[in-house]
């Protein structure tokens, strides 16, 4: 069975490439976008995901902001934060709000893909 | 060939008066000897009520790390240069100011009997630094994101998405550079 993914990211263009990169992916399914850190929570408590794809710096309470309320409305979720901040700290920092992994802007899609794969699995 | 004592004093005087830099000298108390005018300004006090009065009295939101650095002076005979000093004083009560400030010990006999002390508002060149960083993070952030959709949409074949990314990207790096040449100044990375 797929697992479903939560794509939260406020760049338009960001979601859609990396909906478009899971749509290729059976073992994917996109269930749902979101732009805000509150609209990520809200599509979190409505469609329980099994994978949010959290960006870091979103309007309306950023990514390490929300992450602990994400945390606590889907414990079973992978969050794996993905974040253009390039810097170790926020990683770290994203671990310790309750993030499964944090991936840096500019990995391969490849990359992303597998390690999304390698934490659901 | 000896200066004439009395043109050496004169000299001294008019630059003392004239210069648009601050020039003040306190005695081992800490206390305010003397002033110039332009110092008298930064501080927002006139120069003659600075006499005798304590840099604590005259600069009380400067006076913490004031008084420690030309406590330091004082004692090692050392001086201390190019230090910042930021905080609201009289002239400017609602902000922030910032200084950049140095003390150079006086002495007579061999005994230090006063600091010196050469101030430069340098306000201005500050709050112009601090904007063109907020500036300069606020298009890098931008950067970043088209940057990513760059990456990701060449590695996925979308062209067109991968072009209109990096045009933007370029156009923002191209902004913060004019910003940096037009306005001659660097920013810090």
């Amino acid at each position: 069975m797929p697992r479903s993914v939560l794509i939260a990211d406020d760049v338009a263009d960001i979601r859609l490439i990396i909906s478009l990169v899971l749509a290729d992916e059976e073992d994917f399914v996109v269930v749902g976008e979101a732009g805000t850190g509150l609209e990520a929570l809200e599509k979190t408590r409505e469609l329980g995901p099994d994978v949010i794809l959290l960006d870091l710096n979103m309007p309306q309470r950023n990514g390490l902001d929300v992450l602990p309320d994400l945390r606590t409305s889907a414990p079973h979720a992978k969050i794996v934060v993905f974040s253009g901040f390039q810097e170790a700290s926020l990683g770290a920092r994203a671990l310790e709000l309750g993030a499964d992994d944090y991936i840096e802007k500019g990995t391969s899609v490849d990359e992303i893909v597998a390690r999304i794969r390698t934490l659901t699995t | 060939m000896p200066i004439d004592p009395q043109f050496e004093h004169g000299f001294i005087e008019a630059l003392f008066e004239a210069a648009d830099i601050g020039l003040g000298l306190v005695d081992t108390d800490l206390r305010y000897v003397r002033v110039n005018d332009a110092l008298a300004a930064m501080n927002g006090v006139p120069a003659a009520d600075h006499e005798g009065r304590s840099v604590r009295e005259v600069i009380p939101a400067l006076a913490d790390l004031a008084d420690r650095v030309l406590r330091g002076v004082i004692e090692t005979n050392q001086p201390v240069v190019d230090l910042e000093l930021s905080g609201p004083t009289p002239a400017d009560p609602g902000s922030d100011r910032h200084f950049l400030v140095s003390y150079y010990p006086v002495c007579d006999d061999g005994s230090v009997i006063g600091v010196g002390a050469v101030v430069v508002d340098v306000t201005e060149g500050v709050l112009a630094r601090r904007d063109l960083e907020k500036q300069a993070r606020e298009i890098y952030e931008d950067v970043v994101q088209d940057l990513t959709i760059v990456q990701l949409a060449h590695e996925t074949g979308n062209v067109a998405k991968a072009s209109e990314a990096a045009l933007r990207a370029l156009a923002a790096a191209k902004r913060i550079a004019s910003k940096v040449l037009l306005d001659g100044d660097s920013i810090r990375a």
